[in-house]
């Protein structure tokens, strides 16, 4: 059964913001997620609890937070090839909030997922499974 | 906002700033401190390299990066200051710059250098990382805080991000960076600069002042 699209949605967006608070640093990185998880949010619920990560990104950073969003909006955006375009919002936080209703209304695939779905074709069309699958 | 380009205007502060770097190498540290130096001192400021490593080190690796450091330091235009530690018990002599003095000794470094600004690269708190000193690196910023408040200084303190490995820092680490103004990342995957760390900015008392008088000159 295909995964519902939110859920995918909001897998690549916790992939994504990995990706973006990875050029900080590795040890900030840490920091962050361990603020994260004083507030209950565990790393597969980024996703799903992005208002509160971005006010945990404002305690951490103050305005500088903006920062991490733009370059988590930058990954999604690449992810789902869509213009990043951030001057069609007031806000990175507004803008990310556009494309994740894009997202869904136009039942968009990341390209990690479609990758993913590609070599499963191909394991289908041979009839049974590519010998490098268990 | 954010990006590698913008590294290099990172190092181009305005008097008042009290700006941070994270690093991952140390190669990075002596980019951005010595990037932070070198063009201090071809603008004509007069910097202050705080430092725990002895003066001829620093004077060496500040040549391998394109700066005539003795030079400088003849013209009364560099000063590498050796800050001590109080350590428990050890020998400190009277003279010596401790973080608890060191608020008067740059205040008066700064009366010093009339109508001319004011750099200070700190490589200290990297030091006080390494011996893991959390209450000496929060006196410590907060005497760079109220140094940066007085007219015609800007500072630069450099962090080591791969030494942020424990509760205890990560506790810190919000003060870290809202204490400062300007925050520069750098790790292996790329850099990110943040212009604007911390809380909105209110107007200062001092601007409005400023502004009036403007405005009262050009009714």
């Amino acid at each position: 059964m295909r995964t519902p699209n939110v859920s995918i949605m909001y897998d690549t967006l916790a992939m994504c913001f990995n990706e973006a608070i990875e050029i900080l640093g590795a040890g900030i990185k840490d920091a962050i997620y361990y603020h994260l998880a004083r507030k209950h949010i565990q790393k597969l619920e980024i996703g799903a609890k992005f208002q509160e990560v971005e006010n945990t990104l404002a305690f951490l950073f103050g305005q500088g937070a903006k920062s991490v969003m733009v370059l988590t909006l930058e990954r999604l955006c690449e992810q789902y090839s869509l213009p990043l375009r951030l001057e069609y919002a007031n806000s990175p936080t507004e803008r990310l909030q556009q494309v994740k209703e894009r997202i869904l209304i136009d039942k968009l695939l990341p390209k990690h997922h479609r990758k993913r779905l590609d070599s499963d074709r191909y394991e289908d069309k041979l009839g049974n499974y590519a010998p490098w699958s268990d | 906002m954010l990006g590698e380009t913008n590294l290099g205007t990172f190092c181009d502060t305005d008097p008042g700033d009290h700006s941070v770097v994270f690093f991952e190498k140390s190669e990075d540290r002596y980019t951005t401190l010595f990037e932070f130096v070198r063009k201090g001192l071809e603008i004509g400021d007069v910097v202050v390299y705080l430092t725990r490593m002895n003066e001829p080190r620093i004077v060496g690796l500040m040549g391998r990066y394109g700066i005539e450091a003795r030079k400088s330091m003849r013209d009364g235009r560099l000063r590498i200051l050796s800050v001590l530690f109080s350590s428990g018990g050890t020998h400190n002599p009277k003279r010596a710059i401790t973080i608890g003095n060191l608020k008067r000794e740059v205040s008066m470094l700064a009366r010093e250098v009339k109508g001319r600004n004011l750099r200070i690269a700190s490589s200290l708190p990297e030091h006080l990382q390494t011996e893991n000193k959390t209450r000496e690196i929060l006196r410590l910023e907060r005497v760079m805080l109220s140094v940066a408040g007085e007219k015609r200084v800007s500072i630069l303190c450099a962090y080591n991000s791969r030494r942020l490995k424990r509760p205890s820092w990560f506790r810190m680490f919000p003060f870290l960076t809202t204490i400062h103004g300007k925050g520069a990342f750098i790790s292996s995957q790329g850099s990110v600069v943040m212009d604007e760390l911390g809380p909105p900015r209110t107007r200062s008392r001092n601007e409005h002042v400023s502004r009036r008088g403007r405005e009262n000159e050009n009714p």
